[in-house]
């Protein structure tokens, strides 16, 4: 995760050079950095279900179809603003909400938000430079005999597309960090899209745990005989394991096709729920959190 | 009589026209209040044999039939056997595909197309038969093995069955896991289930079973008791099957009938049939074996209250 903290302050300096004073901007630029390097780490061999972080967290008995549905307007509302603190806001809303609220742990939170940061990262750097004969840029970089530069214009472009997609992001992290898929699942169903879609969505989910599962077991009994004990032994024993792993992971997968079938599968995956009605307290929220994100969308826009 | 509840007739299945038959012309009958015990090496078809009880596996020929009725291929009769017909998994990770307990154990009454209030009623029943009330709200597979054995059993319980298939219980679970699997058996049999084992413990076969079924390279080459099914050495060298522990020292020492447990060992028969002073109607005939008798007694005494200790 190191590499991440480093390309968090390349493209956080690329981003804001310019725009901020360049000593609040080196700050900024370490401190995000030494966060997402620090904070996003991992063991390798972690298996992170976020499933189990759901039925964890004390936003659980919040009716999961007021989550859903507030989290799906915040969505709409964060991609058409035309404003980066819209997406920001929402952002540190959903931080605060997930960590402090709902009792996930920040680390957990932040390691979770440094996957897709990582494509967020490199989408920006992509959306950022430009190259061209002549240095125009705010920043401008030689390189072999042409400039790769960043104009003030796509800094401002990044920012807005960048901010959109945190929030975005925050907000889904929102939702699936305190609805287990089971719950997002009935709130569709009962939304009418078409069971064969719920229930394959449910086992894609599944099935994937499935292949991590193996994938796992797969890896450590290759640790346990060296299969990682240098570069060319660990790109053999890769190999060999993605080769076997889609092999295994369909045997278990059969396997548990043949449980469901005794138990009279009949193509459509249903679980039992308790329900969790939508409280007063709780709509008059998630009202207002949605009508002050679309009053600041139009004021800001 | 009754028809019996579960019936195979000459059923043959093998896995593809390639294959050699997993299971050859096998015919057999179980009903409720039954104890079957089903032993065989690797590959001789056991598992095979469960997966076409509940038709997962469509035998190639012969049938099967639920109280009487032929199981056609028809969905609705197909789920009625299923329904009444429950398969436990050897791995309980095959069988648990949802997030909770609570759902998990809900699954099966869910397909099954029953109102809300009765799903509920059976996931509660289901819970409490198998003591998982504080996992209720926990995920499945976070659970310890035989935990997670137990919300398998509850799953299939909450069908409503009337016969049980247990594929290898006991694999993987600890003793103390194993004693709960059979105190857990021994509470569904006295609901008047019948009950399906597959096992490679020879000794758990002749504890429990009233019956043993012993597979060979796809076919059924005996169907008896527990006592007939021991005594039979030339089946049990083409099987490469043992004979239980306690059987062996029935057999040694003369015992009868032979102990299904270590308390039912009685050693003063065993003192009677070594020691050669020993009278034949267990009096001792002399000081020497009246001292045998006295510390006989001893570790008769000391071994109940250990068997008694040990069970609470």
């Amino acid at each position: 995760m190191v590499a991440t903290g480093i390309l968090t302050m390349i493209v956080v300096w690329c981003m804001f050079y310019g725009v901020i004073p360049t000593v609040w901007l080196a700050l900024l630029c370490v401190v995000l950095g030494v966060i997402f390097a620090v904070l996003s780490r991992h063991e390798h061999g972690d298996f992170f279900d976020i499933d189990m972080q759901a039925q964890r967290s004390r936003l659980l008995k919040m009716s999961p179809a007021l989550k859903n549905w507030s989290v799906i307007a915040l969505m709409f509302i964060c991609i058409a603003s035309n404003s980066p603190w819209v997406g920001l806001g929402l952002a540190v809303f959903c931080l605060i909400m997930t960590v402090i609220v709902g009792g996930i742990e920040l680390h957990d939170y932040v390691a979770l938000m440094a996957i897709p940061l990582v494509f967020m990262l490199i989408s920006g750097l992509a959306l950022l430079f430009e190259f061209s004969p002549e240095a125009a840029g705010v920043i401008n970089i030689p390189l072999f005999g042409i400039w790769m530069f960043v104009p003030d214009v796509n800094q401002a472009k990044t920012i807005l597309v960048m901010a959109k997609a945190f929030g975005a992001i925050s907000c889904l992290y929102l939702l699936s960090l305190s609805t287990p898929m089971v719950d997002i699942i009935g709130v569709l169903r009962r939304a009418h899209i078409p069971d064969v879609v719920a229930s394959l969505m449910y086992l894609i989910y599944r099935c994937t745990f499935i292949m991590l599962e193996m994938h796992h077991s797969m890896k450590d009994a290759a640790t346990c005989r060296l299969g990682y004990c240098n570069l060319s032994t660990s790109i053999r024993t890769t190999g060999q394991i993605y080769s076997n792993l889609f092999a295994r992971s369909y045997k278990k997968a059969n396997n548990m096709f043949d449980a469901m079938e005794s138990r009279c599968y009949d193509g459509d995956v249903e679980f039992y729920s308790t329900a969790k009605p939508i409280t007063a307290v709780q709509a008059v929220f998630a009202i207002a959190v949605i009508v002050a994100t679309l009053s600041a969308t139009i004021v800001l826009y | 009589m009754g028809e019996p509840t579960l019936q195979l007739d000459h059923i043959s299945f093998r896995y593809n026209d390639d294959a050699p038959y997993a299971l050859k012309d096998l015919s057999v009958a179980v009903d409720k209040h039954e104890k079957v015990a089903v032993l065989g090496n690797n590959g001789a078809g056991k598992s095979t044999f469960f997966l076409c009880c509940n038709k997962v596996l469509t035998p190639e020929e012969g049938t099967v039939s639920l109280n009487g009725e032929v199981i056609g291929k028809s969905k609705k009769e197909i789920n009625r056997l299923r329904q009444a017909v429950g398969l436990i998994f050897q791995d309980p990770d095959s069988q648990i595909i949802a997030s909770t307990v609570e759902s998990e154990i809900s699954f099966g009454p869910m397909n099954l197309r029953l109102d809300e209030s009765d799903v509920k009623r059976r996931i509660d029943e289901s819970i409490q038969k198998m003591q998982l009330e504080e996992f209720r709200t926990r995920p499945p597979h976070y659970l310890s093995g035989g935990e997670r054995k137990r919300v398998s059993i509850a799953d299939i319980l909450a069908m409503e069955p009337e016969v049980m298939l247990f594929d290898e219980p006991e694999a993987s679970l600890d003793p103390y896991n194993v004693a709960l699997l059979e105190k857990n058996l021994k509470m569904l049999h006295d609901q008047g289930l019948g009950i399906i084992i597959s096992t490679h413990d020879v000794n758990f076969a002749w504890r429990w079973a009233d019956r043993i079924l012993v597979f060979n390279a796809g076919e059924m080459v005996k169907d008896a008791t527990p006592e007939e099914v021991f005594a039979d050495m030339d089946l049990l060298i083409q099987c490469n099957l043992e004979q239980p522990i306690l059987y062996r020292i029935g057999e040694m020492f003369g015992l009868d009938p032979y102990p299904r447990y270590p308390e039912d060992i009685d050693v003063m028969q065993v003192h009677d049939s070594m020691c050669p002073y020993a009278g034949g109607d267990g009096h001792p005939t002399n000081e020497q074996c009246a001292d045998h008798h006295h510390e006989m007694e001893l570790v008769s005494d000391a071994l109940h209250k250990h068997i008694e200790a040990r069970s609470e």
